[in-house]
């Protein structure tokens, strides 16, 4: 229920903003000029890592409380064969005219990431992964929001292009990021 | 201390000249007061969310800012909201189900409170969503106000479990923020209906909870439009002035540095604000004025 309401909330957004997303509000699997080179020369062939068609982004929700948001992105192996992935996705965050907005971006510390390193998570076909962004509200001087942002530009090592994610949310500060995990759990 | 005297005492210095210089030091210790604590007015450092948790791992617990000698004064979690009702959670029930409860730093918190007499334990706040998303409920404003007050409640109250988890600090506070998100339009009186439906079914409940708001000066401006006098309702702010990393820590709502910024018609020394917050680093903090008459369970 959740799920589909924020959908349904970034959908609108997606329509006329994000050109490369779907009406429905999931990622476009459209690699790309750039493929990512570094990060797919880094990857191991003894990892038969993903295909970035066969990958689909997308929110699943956020959380918040008391000036904090967790915003918690799914990833579904939607192909026939099982894929790796591994690490910290690499992200950017993009303005509701589509220009890339400036933002610092970091492995997440602290009691909420505990535990977590970055490791192989093994997708079977159907399976899901997730990762999840950790950021302030507002800012603490004035109260306001950050600016307005409309999407998550996406890369996962190892998978050549990058994923554009609907996602409405108006950050303040650097935000945090959680390495990709098995399942699509909450944080 | 004890290794400089040592030091004098291996180079052969008189031990006339050291013991002019130990009373000088001695002299200094009792002349010079020991900086106030915040502790000692009435203002306890704590916690919300999902961090930061105490300093140490044994009761009492500490605060793991500020400098040492301050004790984790309170938590306040998420006990639920309208953001997590969903078909396997209808409720809004917090607990276990966001990072923004955590059930060893309520119970440090209470830990405090009750064995120690520190601070003011735990309490929990509802993320409340305005007239512009009902999840599907499709009530009127109020109505949908009270729904969640309904729902906090019963959080609270399941949290509470008949006593199994204290919660000391009885202010159910709502979690207002964002305006233009989480159903928060721009039509103040409708968004201020819902906070009145939250507020009287709480009141109404007489469970002995009282209902407070967390915002910021800024967005509770935006969000109730024109409607936005609260003197009868619990505040917790979480705008300051100056500085979002303040240094040295604030020790009540005011300073030459900074200042809590409180809203709806109150300041600092109305009745009811009760805390602020502000970040440090990557964590928040806050700090509760105990002078105030908070509703609180010390026994």
């Amino acid at each position: 229920m959740r799920t589909k309401r924020t959908a349904g909330r970034f959908a609108a957004v997606a329509a006329g903003i994000i050109a490369v997303a779907s009406a429905a509000g999931v990622v476009s699997a459209t690699a790309l000029a750039r493929t990512g080179g570094s990060h797919a020369a880094r990857t191991a062939a003894t990892h038969h890592a993903c295909q970035a068609a066969t990958l689909r982004l997308r929110s699943a929700g956020t959380d918040t409380g008391a000036g904090t948001t967790v915003l918690t992105i799914m990833i579904t192996n939607r192909s026939a064969a099982a894929c790796s992935l591994q690490g910290y996705p690499g992200l950017r965050l993009a303005r509701p005219d589509g220009s890339a907005a400036p933002a610092r971006i970091g492995p997440g510390r602290g009691a909420l990431f505990a535990g977590m390193s970055p490791r192989e998570v093994r997708l079977r076909p159907g399976a899901q992964a997730s990762f999840f962004l950790v950021y302030r509200d507002f800012n603490p001087r004035t109260g306001r929001p950050g600016a307005p942002i409309a999407a998550l530009r996406v890369r996962l090592l190892g998978v050549p292009g990058q994923f554009t994610v609907p996602a409405r949310f108006a950050p303040f500060g650097p935000l945090s990021v959680s390495p990709v995990r098995a399942g699509a759990g909450r944080e | 201390m004890a290794t400089r005297a040592s030091r004098i005492g291996r180079r052969g210095a008189p031990p006339a000249l050291v013991g002019v210089l130990a009373s000088l030091i001695l002299l200094a210790g009792t002349t010079v007061p020991a900086p106030a604590l915040a502790e000692s007015s009435g203002f306890w450092y704590g916690a919300d969310s999902g961090a930061p948790g105490p300093a140490n791992g044994s009761a009492p617990y500490n605060e793991p800012s500020c400098g040492t000698g301050h004790r984790y004064g309170g938590y306040i979690g998420k006990i639920g909201g309208a953001d997590l009702v969903s078909s396997t959670n209808p409720g809004g029930y917090g607990p276990g189900h966001t990072f923004a409860w955590n059930p060893a730093y309520a119970a440090a918190a209470n830990t405090n409170h009750f064995r120690f007499g520190y601070g003011a334990g735990a309490s929990g706040y509802w993320f409340l969503f305005g007239p512009g998303d009902t999840d599907g409920t499709g009530l009127s404003a109020k109505a949908w106000g009270g729904q969640q007050g309904k729902w906090a409640l019963a959080a609270w109250q399941r949290w509470y479990d008949d006593g199994a988890h204290r919660m000391p600090l009885r202010i159910l506070w709502m979690d207002v923020e964002v305006p233009g998100s989480y159903g928060w339009g721009s039509n103040g009186a409708a968004n201020r209906e819902v906070f009145n439906g939250f507020w009287n079914y709480v009141t109404r409940a007489d469970e002995g909870i009282q209902p407070g708001v967390y915002s910021t000066n800024y967005q509770w401006g935006v969000i109730m439009s024109g409607h936005t006098s609260i003197p009868h309702t619990w505040e917790w702010t979480a705008q300051v002035s100056v500085a979002n990393d303040p240094a040295p820590c604030p020790v009540s709502f005011s300073s030459s540095r900074q200042f809590a910024d409180f809203y709806g018609g109150q300041g600092q020394d109305s009745q009811h604000t009760a805390m602020w917050q502000w970040s440090l680093g990557s964590a928040d903090y806050d700090q509760i004025d105990t002078n105030k008459p908070l509703p609180l369970t010390v026994h």
